[in-house]
């Protein structure tokens, strides 16, 4: 397909059609074929640089699956091509060590907003301006995370352009005075967790109009103090349940000439 | 004897002791609007009046409820927050009036804020301006639901809390006083998908976010900034929202005390695995 700059359509790799207008982003490629193989059947439809898109049907819903590499800079390109090829709901999925002592291993984070400390999401905005998980987005994962009896904390994350404060245990080489003053910052303000892609998808939504939210998972083990892909498996769960519930929602809305979900009122 | 109060506004200047505070506090700009909030409630009692604040608690279906005015702009608006949340409040709504900025809203529609722009600048004395003005989520189904049941045109979106109401907002100022970052701010804002303007939203969205409580926000447009129309027709649609989104949030919180539940959530959709759930596929 033509293409005017060298990322537009993932290097001219995916046409109109291609994706659904439901897409999980995560930051691996490896996790896009997790998530692809639980489908009813899929399709690969790009693979350039960073970006391995799959997409195909859940319980015969359309589905893609895009992974995004690290930081705000490639996951932005991945939401402009996304919502350009007709991506409504974005839905990231990603792993995390927590910030606060709150947690326990394979705890789910879902995400309220996300402090913008990516850099990506200040090209486009104001620095004042909210990065904000969709209200729909935020109680499907709720639900989706209930179902299937995982625990879950919902709250502020943090989006930040480097692996950044609070990511290592004390055994960081170049812990300087800088990185301790912007840990303590986070820590001041309740933040849950690092992240380096959700501020800037976020943003980048509310400007266009998409809806997105913001799943991570805790794989920080504190009794062994290590990182443990053990648990991984739940947030590709969650996300895909998270994908159905949204799906079946809008088709209930649709039905119902309602605008949005919200709790039952009576 | 109510105990002499440590700083000027303390407990509104020593009017107000813990416990006459309920946990759902309703927060307009303006004084004139708490008679017409308090107009809908059971009884009320008018308990502290200490320079913009006016300050009434009461019962809503036998409920406490509070309305406090927090005056026009961040500073006041967070001395507002700071104090009724010393004394208990734990939900905050604010409701107000505004103009509309993006195609398809008209004088008279509702706009429930999902995050706020902090342009406000006093968020920034808590914390640095990265962090999310975000609405808690079940206030703002609660006046979703409220709108829908009111049969109310309303808008769900991002809304900008400027720290002056002309020059903030990029209205032109005294004499023509106009300054390019005005003209820029206007344009910037509505390409950047905001909703509409105020003076107090980011506050409370930011206070409420750090010190763990409840906020949302409905304004009602007043101000069409196309045509220049202004009508205040709107006010009490947008009280009656507030007021029914009260009765929700208590109905919510009550049967979440009851069932053990953090939130009152939307029903899991049946049907919605024609053959299997993803976690059917996991070892």
């Amino acid at each position: 397909m033509d293409r005017d700059y060298v990322h537009r359509n993932f290097g001219g790799k995916c046409k109109p059609g291609d994706i659904a207008p439901y897409v999980i982003v995560t930051g691996s490629k490896a996790r896009v074929r997790i998530l692809a193989s639980r489908w009813d059947q899929y399709q690969e439809v790009a693979d350039d640089y960073e970006y391995l898109i799959c997409t195909g049907t859940l319980s015969g819903q359309m589905i893609s699956a895009c992974s995004t590499g690290i930081g705000g800079m490639s996951v932005a390109i991945a939401v402009e091509e996304l919502a350009r090829l007709g991506a409504t709901t974005l839905l990231r999925i990603g792993v995390t060590s927590p910030l606060v002592d709150e947690f326990n291993y394979g705890d789910l984070i879902l995400a309220r907003g996300a402090v913008r400390w990516d850099g990506t999401s200040h090209d486009y905005v104001m620095a004042e301006y909210p990065a904000i998980a969709h209200f729909e987005v935020l109680m499907a994962s709720m639900v989706a995370a209930k179902a299937n009896n995982y625990p879950y904390k919902t709250g502020i994350i943090a989006d930040m352009a480097s692996l950044g404060p609070g990511t290592y245990d004390g055994h960081r080489r170049h812990l300087t005075k800088h990185t301790k003053v912007m840990e303590d910052k986070l820590h001041e303000a309740g933040v849950l967790n690092g992240t380096g892609e959700a501020a800037t998808m976020l943003v980048q939504s509310s400007i266009y109009g998409l809806r997105s939210g913001v799943i991570n998972i805790n794989l920080l083990n504190p009794k062994t103090k290590s990182w443990d892909p053990k648990e991984e498996d739940r947030v590709v769960v969650c996300g895909l349940e998270t994908i159905s519930i949204l799906q079946r929602w809008d088709q209930l809305k649709s039905k119902a000439g309602t605008k949005y979900t919200v709790p039952p009122t009576s | 004897m109510t105990k002499l109060p440590e700083y000027i506004h303390e407990r509104m200047g020593g009017q107000l002791q813990r416990g006459q505070v309920a946990d759902y506090v309703i927060v307009p700009g303006s004084q004139n609007r708490i008679a017409k909030i308090v107009s809908h409630w059971d009884e009320n009692t008018q308990l502290a009046h200490h320079y913009e604040f006016l300050v009434h608690s009461g019962k809503l279906n036998g409920q406490p409820i509070t309305a406090c005015s927090t005056g026009i702009g961040g500073r006041s608006t967070s001395i507002a927050i700071d104090e009724m949340a010393s004394l208990g409040a734990t939900t905050f709504i604010r409701v107000g009036v505004t103009g509309g900025i993006q195609p398809g809203m008209a004088v008279g529609d509702l706009v429930i804020a999902s995050g706020a722009v902090r342009m406000d600048k006093t968020s920034e004395h808590y914390v640095f301006p990265e962090y999310p003005a975000v609405a808690d989520v079940e206030v703002t189904c609660a006046l979703i639901a409220s709108a829908e049941s009111e049969n109310c045109n309303y808008h769900v979106g991002i809304g900008a809390t400027a720290s002056s109401f002309y020059a903030g907002q990029g209205i032109t100022c005294l004499n023509g006083y106009r300054t390019t970052r005005m003209d820029n701010l206007a344009a910037d804002i509505k390409a950047a998908n905001v909703y509409d303007w105020d003076t107090e939203t980011a506050t409370i969205f930011t206070l409420c976010n750090l010190y763990g409580l409840r906020a949302g926000r409905i304004n009602v447009i007043v101000d069409d900034p196309n045509t220049g129309l202004h009508s205040p027709t709107g006010e009490e649609k947008v009280i009656k929202v507030v007021i029914e989104a009260v009765k929700l949030l208590m109905k919510w919180d009550k049967s979440k005390l009851e069932t053990n539940q953090d939130m009152i959530l939307p029903e899991y959709p049946s049907h919605i695995h024609d053959h299997k759930t993803p976690r059917d596929d996991h070892k």
